[in-house]
């Protein structure tokens, strides 16, 4: 009767994977504070948008930096149709998927064709153009963006047609249902001939092919679920913090974020992604409360100070970027040592 | 007149661009690897002149060598502790390495010097002047001229002394080039260093009269990848062709559209030309 | 169903000025051997990814079973019944030997389970089942070969085509490959082979087509191949005999 007990979902045993859902499903009793209410909110949403990063890049070994759009389509699409046709942002999920699964078909059709970095570029100048697009489409906002009118709710079911909610409890346990969603869909995949076939691609692809495998296709399918999740995670997104923008939208660096917390976690692994996003958002979320006011410290007061004075300035965050700086060192030590993630790295070592 | 206007600005433009490109295409034609971080050597030599310039009052013209000479050696550690490492690995480990180096070298001139964007005013070769009815910006043009220079000379590097040939060799087949008594090991060194000197040189140019921000490598290296696809990835001429080509593709994008679309036509340009000729438009197979 | 299995007419493919394949033509009937042999460069390989779907004919036809499959992409072919191995092997590495296997199975449809049962079953056909738990990077070339072919039998093909068979494997490893493909005869695969031993290939092929610089210079049965004079002046004449 306990034998389901000792199973392990790769390397957890699943009373264990309980345990921590019950923790995540409780933490909001004991963290009543917003700010920590709020970590673990971005936690969830980057892990799930890791977790589905993870579905082409780790599993299909496609790369992606561009993710950003499909995030960036939920968000628009909420936004604009709330703005635009008072539509109930719940409502507007079923475009946004259709959006994004059309601009997935669009961009994968042809880009899937190529192999290794000119995959990759494609990836880097496609968001770079969105943006630019974006950013000068003045019925989006253009560079200021879509901002929402703020709406007193009466009651539940009224705040969750608006999707405004007074508090942060109910983004949180959207959060959380978003984190679990891409979790079972990874593994889901990562368990079936799909999701066979992908590491397949991934490991070599002409041989893939001539065993039977429909390449492009499959790789479309994956870009189309990874794509559709992190597009449920846009519009989750915009409702949570009721301003859409290019720049936290669809640019690089929230792409190159979103790719982050798959490779720090370990990519092609199911809980790697999970867990690299409940360090990284932590972390930098820490960073940001600390630094924050102090980045601007004007330099020329520097001048007179000494060496103190420069060692204070740079203690307190220099210039600023002190997150990125780390990922750069940390992913370089990746590739270099080619552990699975940060957690490989202690694999390593035991 | 303003098409040939656009046509000579785009080609100043796309000297820079080729130059950038040049080193890229060198390093993929000899190792396989597109480094990401290219654009950040370029920063880092804009620094270099202005602080040379700030602390000492040198010209950015005398300071280009020297900085040159400098980041030689930064391309030869940077292969050494990253890049050798990660020649045997997946081409995911390849694209994390230098990836992860843009992001860190950017970062750490972000936290280093913060990002306002600072400027050398006075230079030698300041001031404007007319020619042929053509209005020319006189450092655009001792920058163009520069780069043409310096592409020359690694275009004669690469071809007529004995190490670029040996690089070539290595760039043909690792194996057959070891055969031959050629160390590939440093050979790759070199390749790193004449890179990132070389993309230096362009970055003290145009210290001259470009805003210096931590960002502004990764402005000229991002098109410069789209030169280097069209000549045809690992070419060092096709580069430098392909730098001419988008320098007057996005001055004339940006010209007869708005300078906020510059880039949507190179980037355009990127994706017609891989989808089309996926070996460049000057490469072969 | 009568006709031969597979058939090439005029097959040509360039590559920028050069010729691997300039008109060829052969035929290989159903549960054949048919061995492809020529020097270095001569054009097999060419001949394999045409026939495969990897590469496109400038000009020719090949008939699958009747049907044309001309330029017909790999995985389609597959699904015809067309399977191969490659020349510089293409195993996943860091798979399973038995996953390996098993995305040749799943192709077919049928599932997790059932494609397991098949891939253990082709794996006890080439005799690795005792690796089947092991990542296939830590194989040898030899078991890597075999890996290969069990791959290849997962799909359940009617026709296998073979890129060298000993090539790269220690001596001691290849009568057992040898009788390996004897017993993927037995099974009822047409196979198609190409070889570079030569003493290899004549004991095991029905038939022999010779390739030169990409033109096929003569065909027949292995001994009159090894009479053949172009033959013995090109490629007995040199080192390779009696090896």
């Amino acid at each position: 009767m306990i034998a389901w007990l000792g199973r392990r979902i790769e390397g957890l045993p699943v009373a264990a994977i309980l345990v921590l859902f019950a923790a995540l499903a409780l933490y909001p009793l004991a963290a009543t504070l917003p700010f920590w209410r709020h970590i673990v909110i971005m936690s969830m949403l980057y892990g799930a948008m890791g977790v589905a990063w993870n579905i082409l890049g780790g599993l299909a070994g496609q790369v992606s930096f561009g993710h950003g759009l499909y995030f960036g389509i939920g968000a628009y699409t909420a936004a604009y149709c709330y703005k635009a046709f008072g539509l109930a942002p719940l409502l507007s999920v079923p475009i946004a998927v259709a959006i994004s699964t059309l601009g997935s078909v669009l961009i994968g059709l042809p880009t899937f064709r190529l192999r290794g970095h000119y995959f990759v570029l494609a990836s880097v100048f496609i968001i770079e153009g969105i943006y630019i697009v974006v950013s000068n489409w003045e019925r989006l906002g253009a560079a200021i963006g879509l901002e929402y009118p703020v709406y007193r709710a009466q009651g539940f079911l009224d705040a969750l047609w608006h999707a405004q909610f007074p508090g942060k409890l109910p983004y949180y346990y959207g959060a959380l249902a978003l984190f679990v969603l891409a979790l079972a869909a990874f593994r889901a995949i990562q368990r079936s001939p799909f999701g066979m076939f992908l590491v397949a691609i991934r490991e070599e692809q002409d041989a893939a092919q001539s065993l039977g495998v429909d390449v492009a296709r499959y790789k479309l399918y994956a870009l189309i679920v990874s794509a559709a999740i992190t597009t449920l995670c846009g519009t989750f997104y915009a409702q949570y913090v009721l301003y859409v923008e290019p720049m936290s939208t669809v640019s690089l660096v929230v792409s190159l974020e979103i790719c982050f917390v798959a490779i720090l976690g370990g990519i092609g692994t199911l809980w790697g992604p999970a867990l690299g996003a409940f360090v990284i958002v932590p972390l930098t979320e820490l960073l940001r409360a600390y630094l924050s006011g102090r980045i601007a410290l004007d330099m020329s007061m520097l001048a007179g100070g000494g060496v103190m004075a420069w060692l204070e300035y740079y203690a307190r965050g220099g210039g600023g970027n002190l997150d990125i700086l780390a990922y750069g060192l940390v992913i370089m030590l990746i590739a270099r040592y080619q552990p699975a993630g940060v957690l490989g790295f202690f694999r390593r070592i035991n | 007149m303003i098409y040939g206007q656009v046509l000579v600005d785009g080609l100043i433009v796309g000297l820079m661009f080729a130059l950038v490109a040049m080193g890229l295409s060198l390093i993929y034609g000899v190792m396989n690897i597109v480094n990401f971080a290219h654009g950040e050597f370029m920063m880092l030599a804009m620094y270099l002149c202005f602080f040379m310039w700030v602390f000492a009052g040198i010209d950015p013209l005398v300071a280009t060598p020297l900085a040159a000479a400098l980041m030689y050696f930064v391309g030869v550690a940077v292969y050494r502790l990253l890049i050798r490492h990660v020649l045997q690995a997946t081409m995911v480990a390849q694209i994390f390495a230098t990836f992860g180096l843009l992001l860190f070298i950017q970062a750490a001139a972000h936290f280093l010097w913060k990002s306002d964007a600072r400027t050398i005013p006075e230079s030698w070769v300041t001031g404007h002047f007319q020619f042929a009815g053509l209005f020319f910006n006189g450092p655009e043009v001792a920058a163009g001229a520069g780069a043409l220079a310096t592409a020359g000379a690694l275009y004669w590097f690469i071809n007529r002394t004995e190490t670029g040939l040996a690089l070539q060799a290595v760039a043909e087949d690792a194996q057959a080039a070891r055969l031959m008594g050629i160390d590939s090991d440093r050979m790759f060194a070199i390749a790193w260093g004449v890179s990132c000197a070389a993309v230096a040189i362009g970055g003290g140019l145009l210290s001259t009269y470009y805003a210096i921000t931590p960002l502004a490598g990764a402005r000229w290296a991002l098109p410069a990848f789209v030169a280097v696809a069209i000549g045809g990835f690992g070419s060092i001429t096709g580069a430098f062709f392909g730098g001419l080509i988008i320098g007057v593709v996005q001055t004339a994008g940006g010209f007869f559209t708005s300078p906020n679309y510059k880039l949507l036509f190179v980037f355009g340009l990127y994706l017609v030309v891989v989808f089309w000729r996926p070996y460049g438009l000057l490469g072969r197979r | 169903m009568a006709g031969p299995l597979l058939e090439l007419a005029g097959l040509t493919k360039r590559f920028g000025g050069v010729y691997a394949n300039r008109d060829v033509s052969f035929a290989v009937g159903r549960g054949e051997i048919v061995g492809l042999i020529g020097p270095n460069g001569a054009g097999k390989t060419t001949v394999f990814n045409l026939v495969t779907g990897f590469l496109r004919p400038d000009s020719g036809t090949v008939r699958f079973a009747g049907a044309e499959i001309t330029g017909r992409r790999p995985d389609r072919l597959c699904h015809l019944g067309v399977a191969r191995t490659f020349q510089i092997l293409k195993p996943f590495p860091r798979l399973t030997v038995e996953e390996n296997v098993m995305i040749g199975a799943l192709t077919r449809g049928g599932g997790m389970h059932h494609a397991r049962e098949s891939a253990r079953r082709c794996l006890a056909l080439v005799g690795l089942e005792h690796k089947r738990d092991i990542l296939a990077r830590g194989l040898s070339t030899g078991q890597r070969k075999r890996l290969e072919m069990a791959r290849a039998l997962a799909t359940g093909p009617q026709l296998l085509l073979l890129d060298e068979i000993t090539g790269g494997v220690d001596q001691p490893s290849i009568p057992g490959l040898i009788e390996l493909v004897g017993r993927l005869r037995d099974e009822g695969v047409t196979l198609l082979v190409i070889e570079h031993n030569m003493r290899v290939i004549m004991g095991l092929a029905d038939r022999v087509v010779f390739l030169h610089l990409g033109e096929k210079l003569a065909e027949g049965r292995p001994s009159e191949i090894a009479a053949h004079p172009d033959v013995v002046a090109l490629y007995l004449g040199r080192r390779d005999v009696g090896r």
